[in-house]
């Protein structure tokens, strides 16, 4: 659970970074990104509360995390649309993009390492509907 | 029956009499024309359409009468190729190619886990195929990236329907247009997408004047020139006409306010999304006059019938589900849904990409089952005998997301089936260099741009060499017989998909064959059972029955045993927890809704509105790259051309890629008719010919995306930006950036130059070469003036396709 917590107050504070980074803009892109963005922090804010309570149960977890996933899987490719519109229409942002990739991938990290320490605490069949396919290694 | 008469085109060459004419389908776009194969001496020969066929009485369109002749084509592929060590591809034979697949498969399996397998099919193969794809792909090979080129083509449909219904499957079928007091046609340029569907609608149209049409696009096309009403609104603005039409509805209390209390949730915030847009906002957004805008608000709030159809000019757009939703939302509100004559009809491009999506070859589960609902998943395992475990559940990946994957080395190998993604995918250069990175097995009956990427490539059957059904846009299942043998050495998918499941050695949970079945029929009565309870149920179908009633509407079970011409006649939508398709996404960033998010909602059997928030385009003109660039289709043509380039009438009449300019923007830069010029995009550039007149608007060009061939620059997807829709993920081909530029010489003129003398030593007409450099008259040019000499001009007549002539009534 430690390292739960842990995981989750560095994605709290690489989401808050990114969302410095990227708060400028009023690109579509951006602004879409933007959103999804800050309901993940939201949500992060959210489970580190009930994580703070001892003994934190997963049902009590499962709503903040599946979206805290999802979110991440729509962030990743939008991030990744923003860095092309970014360079093809010479938007202003090439540093702030410069920023943002090792971030989005340090956010990808975290989640996948939370995932195996997820599926390793509740199960695979507990978590099974709250992490998406793609953070967890299908190679068995 | 709308068509009160038929009329049986047919177009066959055989000398002598036919053998045998075989009961088929049409097999090139959406509409799903009813049409008999004409076989001599074990050959195709030709093709009549079926007269009793409701949904064409006989008529085809001018590609389907054409697409025959690719069955004959002398370059069909006959073996199996491979890629040598040298490069090349070279024949094979089909244990190789297998083989190959197999331990290809295999080894991604092991190096980098069950979901760096990808299966990219398509929407031209058959219900069958694409549930067998289903079923290896999630139950056998436990992937979850099941795609197919209808991402690019009717992924938004889908998507749109889940959420504002709950399931996928047009509410709406042909039958309603024939009803209908007023046809909305929506980015839908059904005169040359869909032409009998076309002819249907003019012939009531000119019988009765009904139905009062209006269409929306940017361009002029052939349909909007037959329309009542064609709102020419800017590249990219959609919702925002919207916003603005539901805006006036609101406000003059065109609604039926009893059908919104009953049967949807969400109003209040819908009608809030859509306050501010006052008719001044939204025609300084869409460049449509505030008094047409009012003229259609009030036809759209007033009419006591109404068919909204969508395509490409939606789907491909920004915005595009929510543009889709929004159409929804407005048939809602007013309840136009659920009645003869009205509810949204969101077209498909391809003539069985519905079935891919219903069967779960694409998408979501199969027989539209949610893959967030345990309780749904737990049943497809026991339906197909597996470990509920073994089922990856979740979002789905597109394609393009699965472009990304293939860069960052994630994907191990990549089964291309019955599709061309080098031309037809989005900024095709870096889905190249993406492609480069995996193992490409290509599936198709030719060799195509695809295979510059491709490590095997497998041949396959067409149309006409095979049997199965197909879902078409408004729910009919159509039967397609076998005509004829593939030719030697050819298999079916089907055959490819069995095969390569039992050299796999797929099992259930009992160590029997995961794919039990051996033919397409089987298969089908295998998909029924699991179809069973289903919005699409399918189980009181048999192919004989398909055959009798000239296709069928799903649901098709007992209580409706003759199918279903529309849906929620009771006005009950599939939104209930534990039966919908999906609990919806996040309406703005298109992130899946958990199942308590959707319980909160609680439309337990309404339907439901949403807040509309219009996005402008990703990419718009910028100071380097000042026009609009936007992409589509002809009539004489079918996607990459694969088919329609190798009929001989087809490839004549369009044989080549060329940019459409508006009249005002060829002046000012003094371009000819015909001038090859370059386009160019952030992306690349192609070189094509210049056909100037008014169908784009000022500041737009459209480039045909059919031609697409390494070594002629002419493709448009070399240009477009590869951005997609949050919901659909289908990207948005129709607006990007590009720039237009001469390719031209130039001639400093001497004392012995004279207009005639240069005209003649550059091949180019007097006329041209004074229009080229804006000369007033021929006296015009001086010593030491600098000429521009155009390239060369290239006549690039398309004819409009006139099935007026096929029957005498124009």
């Amino acid at each position: 659970m430690l390292q739960l917590k842990e995981l989750y107050s560095d994605l709290q504070n690489q989401t808050e970074k990114a969302i410095k980074e990227i708060e400028n803009s009023d690109h579509s892109i951006a602004i879409l990104l933007q959103t999804i963005l800050r309901e993940q922090l939201e949500m992060i804010k959210k489970l580190m509360l009930e994580l703070s309570n001892d003994g934190a149960e997963l049902k009590n977890m499962t709503e903040f995390l599946t979206i805290i996933y999802h979110d991440n899987e729509i962030a990743n490719p939008t991030f990744r649309a923003w860095k092309r519109a970014v360079e093809w229409m010479s938007l202003p942002y090439l540093e702030s993009v410069r920023n943002l990739e090792p971030l989005f991938q340090e956010i990808k990290t975290n989640l996948e390492h939370s995932a195996a320490e997820l599926e390793r605490i509740y199960g695979a069949k507990q978590t099974k509907y709250i992490i998406p396919s793609f953070y967890i290694s299908t190679l068995r | 029956m709308s068509w009160e008469t038929e009329r049986t085109d047919i177009n066959v060459y055989s000398q002598g009499d036919v053998d045998k004419w075989v009961y088929s389908t049409c097999n090139i776009c959406s509409i799903g024309c009813g049409c008999y194969i004409a076989v001599k001496d074990e050959k195709i020969v030709g093709i009549k359409g079926n007269s009793a066929h409701p949904i064409n009485r006989g008529r085809l369109g001018p590609k389907g009468e054409n697409q025959w002749y690719a069955n004959n084509s002398p370059d069909r592929l006959l073996t199996p190729m491979i890629r040598d060590s040298s490069g090349k591809l070279v024949p094979a034979t089909w244990d190789e190619a297998m083989n190959l697949i197999i331990k290809k498969a295999n080894d991604s399996i092991k190096q980098k886990g069950t979901n760096s397998i990808a299966i990219y099919s398509t929407g031209q193969g058959f219900l069958e195929d694409y549930y067998t794809i289903a079923k290896i792909g999630r139950a056998g090979l436990q992937t979850h990236l099941l795609d197919a080129n209808t991402r690019l083509c009717t992924a938004t449909t889908e998507f749109c329907l889940l959420q504002s219904f709950g399931a996928d499957g047009s509410p709406a079928s042909f039958d309603d247009i024939d009803e209908t007091e007023t046809l909305m046609l929506f980015g839908h340029n059904v005169a040359e997408t869909g032409t009998v569907l076309f002819e249907r609608i003019m012939e009531r149209k000119k019988k009765t004047g009904k139905p009062f049409i209006i269409t929306v696009d940017p361009r002029r096309t052939l349909t909007a020139k037959a329309a009542d009403i064609h709102l020419q609104l800017y590249p990219g603005t959609n919702v925002a006409l919207l916003n603005g039409i539901v805006h006036l509805i609101l406000k003059n209390g065109w609604i039926d306010q009893s059908f919104i209390d009953n049967h949807t949730i969400g109003f209040q915030e819908m009608a809030e999304s859509v306050k501010y847009w006052t008719p001044e906002k939204t025609s300084e957004v869409t460049g449509v006059p505030i008094d047409i805008l009012l003229l259609v608000a009030a036809h759209l709030g007033k009419t006591p019938s109404l068919i909204t159809t969508t395509l490409q000019g939606v789907y491909q757009s920004a915005d595009a589900t929510t543009a889709c939703v929004a159409i929804n939302n407005m048939h809602l509100i007013r309840g136009l849904i659920g009645k003869p004559g009205c509810g949204p009809l969101h077209m498909a491009g391809q003539p069985s990409s519905s079935a891919n999506r219903t069967v779960g070859g694409v998408g979501t589960f199969p027989a539209q089952r949610n893959s967030a609902n345990p309780s749904h998943i737990q049943e497809i395992a026991r339906l197909w005998n597996i470990d509920e475990a073994k089922l990856p559940v979740g979002p789905e990946k597109g394609i393009e997301e699965q472009i990304d994957m293939m860069e960052m080395g994630q994907i191990g190998f990549f089964w291309n089936i019955g599709t061309n993604p080098m031309v037809s995918l989005p900024n095709r250069r870096r889905a190249k260099a993406a492609f480069e990175k995996t193992f490409v097995v290509v599936q198709d009956p030719f060799l195509t741009e695809t295979d510059t990427v491709a490590d095997v490539v497998l041949p396959t059957a067409l149309w006409g060499e095979k049997e199965g059904v197909m879902e078409n846009t408004d729910r009919t299942i159509n039967l397609l017989r076998k005509a004829v043998n593939p030719p030697e050495g050819v298999r079916t998918d089907f055959e490819i998909l069995l095969d390569f499941a039992k050299r796999m050695g797929l099992k259930d949970r009992d160590g029997n064959p995961l794919i039990a079945y051996t033919t397409t029929e089987e298969c089908f009565e295998e998909w029924k059972s699991v179809s069973r309870g289903r919005p699409c149920d399918m189980t009181g179908i048999t192919y004989d029955k398909l055959e009798k009633y000239n296709g069928l509407r799903w649901p098709v079970n007992e209580e409706h045993s003759e199918g279903t011409t529309r849906l929620y006649t009771d006005f009950k939508f599939p939104t209930e927890t534990e039966y919908t398709q999906s609990f919806t996404k996040h309406q703005f960033t298109g992130r899946p809704l958990t199942k308590i998010e959707y319980e909160r909602k609680n439309p337990n059997g309404r339907a439901i509105l949403y807040p509309i928030t219009y996005l402008p385009p990703a990419e718009q003109p910028t100071k380097e790259y000042p026009m609009w660039l936007t992409t589509g289709r002809l009539v004489w043509h079918w996607h990459t051309r694969t088919k329609t380039a190798r009929s001989p009438l087809l490839h004549v009449t369009a044989p080549r890629g060329y940019v459409e300019i508006n009249e005002a923007d060829a002046e000012l830069l003094s371009l000819l008719p015909g001038e090859l010029i370059r386009i160019s995009s952030p992306r690349g550039w192609i070189e094509v010919p210049a056909r100037i007149g008014n169908v784009v608007q000022k500041g737009l060009v459209f480039v045909p995306f059919h031609f697409g061939s390494w070594e002629r620059r002419e493709a448009a997807n070399e240009l477009t930006a590869d951005f997609t829709d949050p919901l659909s993920k289908q990207p948005t081909f129709k607006q990007s950036a590009c720039k237009i530029e001469k390719l031209r010489t130039q001639h400093i003129v001497t004392e012995e130059d004279t207009l005639q003398s240069l005209a003649n030593q550059y091949g180019i007409s007097v006329d041209n070469l004074q229009k080229a450099n804006a000369l007033i008259s021929p006296y015009d040019i001086q010593i030491g003036k600098i000429l521009e000499i155009p390239a060369s001009t290239i006549n690039v007549p398309i004819p409009p396709y006139l099935p007026e002539l096929k029957d005498g009534s124009f």
